[in-house]
């Protein structure tokens, strides 16, 4: 597979769409800032993007302070404090002292405080459990011990009767088990469980809580100690990290310990702390000016005034009935809109009215969970939150009804409740979709649709002509086991006025393992855990095309003006199968020569794009003769050939098979699950038997063997076996079956490539298609490799986050 | 922006004050001895605030039931 970072590619796709609409990596063009108002591209607006949430970055004593901490240690006091630190970090250290009632020590950030932290903190022989929603800082400290073998995995967002059944299995394995969590989460800014969490500290000797309040900060509690400390004392198995750049107005962060030996630890050991610079003199003066507030009684007003525009803003939220995602004691707010494109959407209305708002988008949130995320602070006059959510409510209807969507599809995207009177919205939307001029046609089977209409659309691209179909559907129904069961869906959009086709795909729906990408060493550590749960990290996927099939599954005629609305319809119609069927993902795939408007689109409608292996083809097939085909190849692949088939061609005999017994149908399947069992790269369920069965009686179908020559060990033994789709134009060998025991001998992997392209020559086909894998093996035979792609949206990315904590603790990407 | 009776009096009396200036009207203000009062109307209820003068306290900003309150204070 391509060594390609899709998720950085989705990522910057996704940001620069953002860039360009002028909603991200904005600036402001104020010369001076008065109050909450910022100026944006020239426009005034009120911010509700600030996390200082007390309001405190104006307070004249802060400000004071900032400046008479230049003016008598200059801009910066640049020395690692592992040497030197300037008298100002200790009068805050122990002023952090008396707030906090712990010992703490002092990062520039918080994300250096969790570097800081955990390395020192926990042991190789600990075991680390991170929330799904942790902060990305704190996992970017984890995976500092993923290289020392840290025991590492992801548990369920809040998941605390989960989060006790992994403490009682692993804590006779590990010294420690350490719980990593928010206490307020950062985007939806729902809370940690901090009842649970007490009590299961209490239970377990073993278990111990990290736990970063940044948003908490402040905001909170005696002192403005934050929204943990504010619910329960500290704790002695805990460990708290929390910011100064939010609710305290300075910029830093501080770390709380139970104990003095182990602030003095990471204060000696923490890799920042050693090599990073410190916290510079401006804001070390600001944050002294800060603490000493909030050691007096003036930090409850604050508070106080806080938490009633927090009650004021959820009353609004409730009262136009915007659907918020959790009701909350943060100021951190998150109305869903569902898709990226009505996030874009509403963050560019919102901005013309006047009010600044984030877009919550991939990778902070899942992409069909993108949502306008907002805060609150103490600066925000309670009708400029009206006014702002009035705007919201009065704009999302018409950013949805833009985007072809519904309230509905946000309320099913976040599994919230719908109110009665926002599914009436969906019924006329509905109608408005019906009059455009396209019309979707829907069929459960292969044999409802007329095969002269199937195959003008779909033959030639691979092995799914209406006969192709008509053998998946006969195999893949009825069967014992639940992978082995597939559904089948055939979607045809039709232009109403020409009555032709504008998009057509089908779409199969069954069991994926998880780890079917993942790294060989992955998918080992899986199926050791499926020997006792089979069914372990598999999820049920709706996708476009089947696993039993490569190449072009999706028809779109770019040239019909309407392409973008019957995709729109498309998706559509995907989504109310997903529901149906309870597909946790959906896949459309083998995409190839994507264009930057059609990943824009695929995007904007919620998938992000991953690579699949490449897709192997040998398209040149304008030689008649072994000679010939020799000429052809590369000076380097042709030193192969010489050595690695022509050698060993003698050792073969090469058959097509007819009229197979059982016998012969047992034999290639026991060579199929030979090299289904070598090949993690690509892990998928075994194929059922009865599909050999099915193309050994199909005439689309051919069966070449290699048998051992004459002259051999064992002379006429089968020791490969291919089963090939034979269309129109191309030669498709789509399942094979090996004997490893002679392929280092005799090159049997090799040879069978070789000879799958001379049988394609031979019956006169255009182009063979080698499939996926064995890049390299494949081009020595003269195929090239296409970059393929896939588009998906993954409902719970819960199994994902598994697998990539699995990846973490192996150290593979 | 409609608030109810109840959910007004959810706010602390800082707040309702600042709720009265931001969505209300002001429709009487009357010194009263120490006491400056004031009603509002907000929604569709009316609202009596007492401010001591002396210690420049909110004492009272409570929704009235007796919708002869403006008669009442044009009484005083």
């Amino acid at each position: 597979m391509r060594s390609i970072n899709t998720v950085v590619e989705t990522i910057d796709q996704i940001i620069t769409d953002g860039v360009k609409r002028d909603i991200l990596h904005l600036y402001t063009d104020d010369n001076k800032f008065h109050d909450n108002h910022i100026l944006l591209k020239g426009q005034k607006v009120v911010n509700f993007g600030s996390c200082s949430y007390l309001g405190l970055e104006f307070d004249p004593r802060l400000k004071e302070a900032s400046k008479k901490a230049i003016d008598n240690y200059g801009t910066q006091f640049a020395e690692s404090r592992a040497y030197v630190s300037i008298g100002l970090y200790k009068e805050l250290e122990e002023l952090f002292y008396c707030l906090f009632d712990a010992p703490c020590v002092i990062t520039p950030t918080t994300t250096l405080g969790h570097i800081a932290n955990v390395p020192v903190l926990i042991s190789p022989s600990d075991a680390i459990i991170t929330d799904q929603q942790v902060h990305n800082s704190v996992n970017t400290a984890v995976k500092l011990l993923a290289a020392s073998g840290t025991h590492i995995e992801v548990l369920r967002h809040n998941r605390m009767d989960l989060l006790e059944e992994r403490i009682r299995l692993l804590r006779n394995k590990h010294q420690k088990i350490w719980y990593l969590a928010d206490g307020i989460y950062s985007m939806f800014g729902d809370t940690a469980p901090l009842d649970d969490l007490i009590r299961l500290l209490d239970l377990y000797p073993q278990f111990h809580l990290y736990i970063d309040d940044a948003h908490g900060m402040s905001i909170h509690g005696k002192h403005g100690r934050g929204f943990v400390l504010n619910k329960h004392d500290f704790h002695p198995k805990m460990v708290m990290a929390t910011s100064l750049a939010k609710g305290f107005a300075t910029g830093g962060a501080v770390m709380v310990y139970p104990n003095k030996e182990m602030a003095r630890r990471v204060r000696t050991c923490g890799g920042p702390l050693i090599t990073s610079g410190p916290l510079q003199p401006a804001q070390l003066g600001a944050a002294v000016a800060a603490a000493k507030i909030h050691l007096t009684d003036e930090i409850y007003v604050m508070q106080e005034e806080l938490q009633e525009r927090i009650k004021f803003t959820n009353l609004m939220l409730k009262k136009y009935q915007l659907p918020v995602i959790a009701e909350n004691e943060a100021a951190v707010f998150f109305v869903g809109v569902h898709l990226p494109k009505v996030g874009y959407n509403m963050v560019r209305r919102m901005l013309h009215a006047g009010y600044y708002v984030n877009l919550g988008i991939f990778p902070a949130v899942p992409m069909k969970n993108t949502g306008i995320r907002f805060t609150i602070t103490r600066l925000h006059t309670f009708s400029q939150i009206e006014r702002m959510i009035h705007t919201m409510a009065e704009e999302l209807p018409k950013a949805l009804k833009e985007e072809g969507l519904s309230y509905e599809d946000i309320y099913k995207a976040f599994k919230l409740p719908a109110p009665e009177e926002q599914l009436i919205d969906k019924e006329v939307a509905s109608v408005i979709k019906q009059a455009l001029s396209l019309k979707a046609f829907h069929f459960t089977t292969i044999r409802s649709i007329e095969k002269e209409e199937w195959n003008k659309l779909f033959d030639n691209k691979g092995t799914f002509d209406w006969d192709g179909m008509r053998l998946l559907e006969d195999t893949f129904q009825n069967n014992e086991l639940t992978e082995n069961n597939w559904k089948f869906d055939y979607i045809i959009i039709k232009d109403v006025l020409t009555k032709e086709p504008v998009v057509a795909t089908f779409l199969t729906t069954n069991l994926w393992k998880d780890d079917m990408l993942s790294p060989a060493v992955i998918s080992e550590n899986v199926e050791a855990r499926r020997v006792h749960d089979p069914y372990y990290l598999t999820s049920t996927i709706i996708s476009t095309g089947s696993l039993l099939t490569e190449g072009d599954h999706l028809f779109i005629d770019k040239h019909s003006a309407c392409w973008k609305e019957a995709m729109q319809l498309l998706f559509d119609k995907i989504n109310l199968l997903q529901e149906k069927y309870n597909a946790n993902g959906i896949v459309l795939r083998d995409f190839q020569d994507i264009d930057a408007e059609f990943e824009s689109f695929f995007i904007d409608n919620g998938f992000f794009k991953t690579a699949m292996p490449d897709n192997n083809i040998v398209a040149d097939m304008k030689w008649n003769n072994e000679e010939e085909f020799y000429q052809h190849l590369s000076k380097w692949s042709r030193a192969h050939f010489r050595k690695q088939v022509k050698k060993y061609q003698d050792k073969f005999d090469i058959c097509i098979e007819q009229n197979p017994t059982e016998e012969d149908i047992d034999q290639w399947y026991s060579l199929y699950e030979n090299v289904k069992n070598n090949s993690l790269e690509l892990n998928t369920f075994t194929l059922p038997k009865e599909l050999f069965r099915n193309i050994a009686n199909d005439k689309s179908w051919e069966i070449l063997t290699l048998k051992l020559s004459a002259g051999t060990q064992e002379p006429k033994k089968t020791v490969c076996v291919v089963f090939s789709h034979i269309g129109q134009l191309n030669y498709i060998p789509m399942i094979i079956g090996m004997d490893y025991s002679y392929n280092k001998e005799y090159k049997v992997y090799r040879q069978a490539l070789y000879q799958l392209v001379m049988r394609g020559k031979m019956i006169g086909k255009k182009a063979v298609h080698l499939g996926f894998s064995a890049s390299i093996e494949k081009k020595k035979v003269g195929a090239v490799s296409y970059p393929t792609y896939a588009f998906m949206q993954i409902k719970d990315s819960y199994n994902a986050e598994i697998l990539a904590s699995m990846s973490l603790a192996t150290g593979v990407n | 922006m409609k608030l109810t009776r109840s959910e007004f009096c959810q706010f602390t009396l800082n707040s309702r004050l600042e709720l009265l200036k931001e969505f209300g009207k002001n429709i009487l203000k009357k010194k009263v001895q120490m006491r400056l009062i004031s009603v509002y109307t907000i929604s569709d209820f009316y609202v009596e605030v007492y401010e001591n003068l002396v210690s420049h306290k909110l004492e009272k900003v409570e929704p009235v039931k007796n919708i002869n309150i403006l008669d009442v204070y044009r009484e005083l």
